[in-house]
């Protein structure tokens, strides 16, 4: 890792407005902010930054079986250990890729040797400028692909090599969604998580299951309320499950039409003529610096 | 029917749509809602009540037999996803990162790796009138979805099961995919929710399933998914309206209090009951 301090944008629940929420602070922070992108499986951020590609590097995040065909006899040694349903029985057994795990137990009890284990690609890292003067690191799975953390590690140990050879003091991730391997593998080593919240009983529900998440990590960490004024019995409750986590509220946006449609423009909402949301933007900006600064 | 409400893009309206669409159904007959987004399932908030546990899920990991081991290295290096080391004398197993392959419990020649059981999670499930909704949900800090999703896939009603698929289009989210009669995809009409629209139908057409799209908070018409939208089967749209939202926001179904959404469960029922 660098010496970049890595703010790291989670939410459990999809459409809370991660995203958004991360594209601003990246063209806020300006030049010295790198980006990351770990939402793999739905990359989003590039989005809004017209990114140029400067490096792309395939991604071989698992292995798959294949069978030699000359040295088959069919005799079924393979489909007998496989626990994935992964072998097609045959006189030349066949695997199926979809199904194969890339365990390679089969290679290992295969009596003629006809099993080699092959890399799989399952996705892309890229390396790209992006239009407000900096670069972006993101990547992109494969459609169906193995949604390992791997690749979402791989993508932020970029993005800090990146940040060391520029000079960059700060990365600006956007992390994955849910409370799975990808979430864990994006906050692991971060400086500061931003969990994203709405005033909704889906995303209470979420924010507690990720919260226990971020907490186990023991990450300075802080809650943002978006759509707060949807539901303000609700937002009261996620001020007060906050205080009970240690979590304090960074900001809060209303409930509004000018996230969709500054997405629609490809515009960061910096970029919007709202004062009252770049003002918040502005002073979530200038919290989240002093939290990396007292660490 | 299997039917699947899937979305590209997490928070589009996935579980608005089926909440609301599988209480519309249950009006008139047996419906089960299973939550298979077992990360955050959140159904069952909408409908109140007692769970039933139907099933604790496990995974089998090795567990090291010290008294067994004699310490003869066949073991060492086979793990593939780094879920077990061999040093000298000792063997750590890293449970959370084993895939269940039981190579190495069943190649130890001494049986000092016995595969055993790990709870991930459970399948629950409450009723309310005619509608039993059933969820996974996976522990907090576990790491494979797979499994639970598919042990949450057993328990479809043959009859009319709603499926809440996982969002994305990764592992979990194929499994559930594959294992569908029809599938809805639901997507918001921004750059975002046309990217990730894309994904998914690409995913969908690998499994041989042709989607209906549902845009949901549509304004104004967004040229690109308009255009994207003209290559599928004619899609459905629900306006805009924060009464939705406000209802979604407080654990509420919409449909009875918000008459354009039952207006588009109305023409879902009509194209998903008459194929």
């Amino acid at each position: 890792m660098s010496n970049a301090a890595e703010i790291v944008v989670i939410s459990g629940k999809g459409g809370t407005g991660k995203t958004s929420i991360a594209s601003a602070l990246l063209y806020e922070f300006g030049d010295v902010a790198l980006g990351a992108d770990c939402d793999v499986d739905g990359s989003n951020f590039p989005i809004l930054f017209d990114p140029q590609p400067l490096e792309s590097i395939p991604f071989y995040g698992s292995q798959v079986a294949v069978i030699n065909e000359e040295n088959c006899r069919g005799c079924d040694a393979c489909a007998k250990v496989c626990r994935f349903e992964a072998v097609e029985k045959g006189a030349r057994a066949k695997i199926l890729r979809d199904a194969c795990e890339g365990c390679g137990y089969c290679v290992q009890i295969c009596p003629f040797g006809a099993i080699t284990m092959e890399d799989r690609l399952t996705g892309t890292i890229k390396v790209s400028s992006i239009r407000t003067g900096t670069l972006m690191v993101h990547g992109d799975l494969e459609v169906g692909g193995d949604n390992s953390g791997r690749l979402v590690a791989e993508i932020r140990e970029k993005a800090h090599v990146k940040a060391r050879e520029l000079g960059k003091s700060l990365i600006i991730t956007d992390g994955s969604p849910g409370i799975g391997c990808p979430v864990v593998s994006s906050i692991s080593g971060a400086n500061y998580v931003l969990l994203v919240t709405e005033p909704s009983l889906s995303g209470i529900h979420d924010l507690e299951r990720v919260a226990a998440l971020v907490t186990g990590f023991s990450i300075p960490s802080g809650i943002v309320i978006n759509k707060a004024d949807l539901n303000l019995r609700n937002r009261d409750t996620i001020v007060l499950l906050g205080k009970k986590m240690g979590l304090p509220i960074m900001a809060e946006f209303p409930f509004t039409h000018v996230f969709s449609e500054s997405l629609k423009q490809l515009k960061t909402l910096m970029e919007t003529n709202d004062t009252n949301l770049i003002n918040r933007i502005t002073h979530l900006t200038k919290r989240l610096k002093s939290s990396l600064e007292v660490k | 029917m299997q039917i699947t409400i899937a979305s590209g893009k997490g928070g589009a309206g996935k579980t608005m749509l089926a909440t609301n669409l599988a209480h519309f159904l249950s009006q008139s007959g047996q419906v089960t809602l299973l939550d298979c987004d077992v990360e955050e399932p959140n159904c069952a908030l909408f409908f109140p009540g007692v769970y039933t546990s139907l099933e604790t899920v496990s995974v089998y990991y090795p567990k090291w037999d010290s008294d067994r081991c004699t310490d003869c290295g066949v073991c060492s290096g086979m793990c593939r996803f780094n879920a077990l080391i061999a040093l000298a004398g000792e063997v750590i197993v890293f449970d959370k990162m084993c895939h269940g392959c039981y190579a190495c419990s069943e190649l130890c020649p001494q049986g000092a790796l016995p595969m055993v059981p790990r709870g991930i999670g459970v399948v629950q499930s409450r009723k309310t009138g005619n509608l039993v909704v059933t969820e996974g949900r996976i522990n907090v800090g576990e790491e494979q979805a797979v499994p639970m999703v598919k042990a949450a896939l057993r328990h479809r009603d043959p009859s009319c099961t709603i499926i809440d698929g996982p969002p994305g289009t990764a592992c979990s989210a194929q499994e559930v995919l594959a294992h569908s009669e029809r599938i809805i995809l639901v997507t918001e009409p921004t750059p975002y929710g046309l990217h990730d629209l894309a994904l998914i139908t690409e995913l969908c057409l690998k499994l041989g399933k042709e989607p209906l799209v549902v845009v949901n908070r549509s304004r104004e018409p967004f040229g690109p998914m308009t255009a994207f939208l003209k290559e599928t089967e004619t899609p459905l749209f629900i306006p805009e309206n924060k009464d939705i939202a406000h209802y979604y926001s407080s654990g509420e179904v919409a449909w009875p209090h918000v008459p354009v959404l039952r207006d588009v469960l109305e023409q879902l029922r009509e194209r998903i009951c008459h194929e």
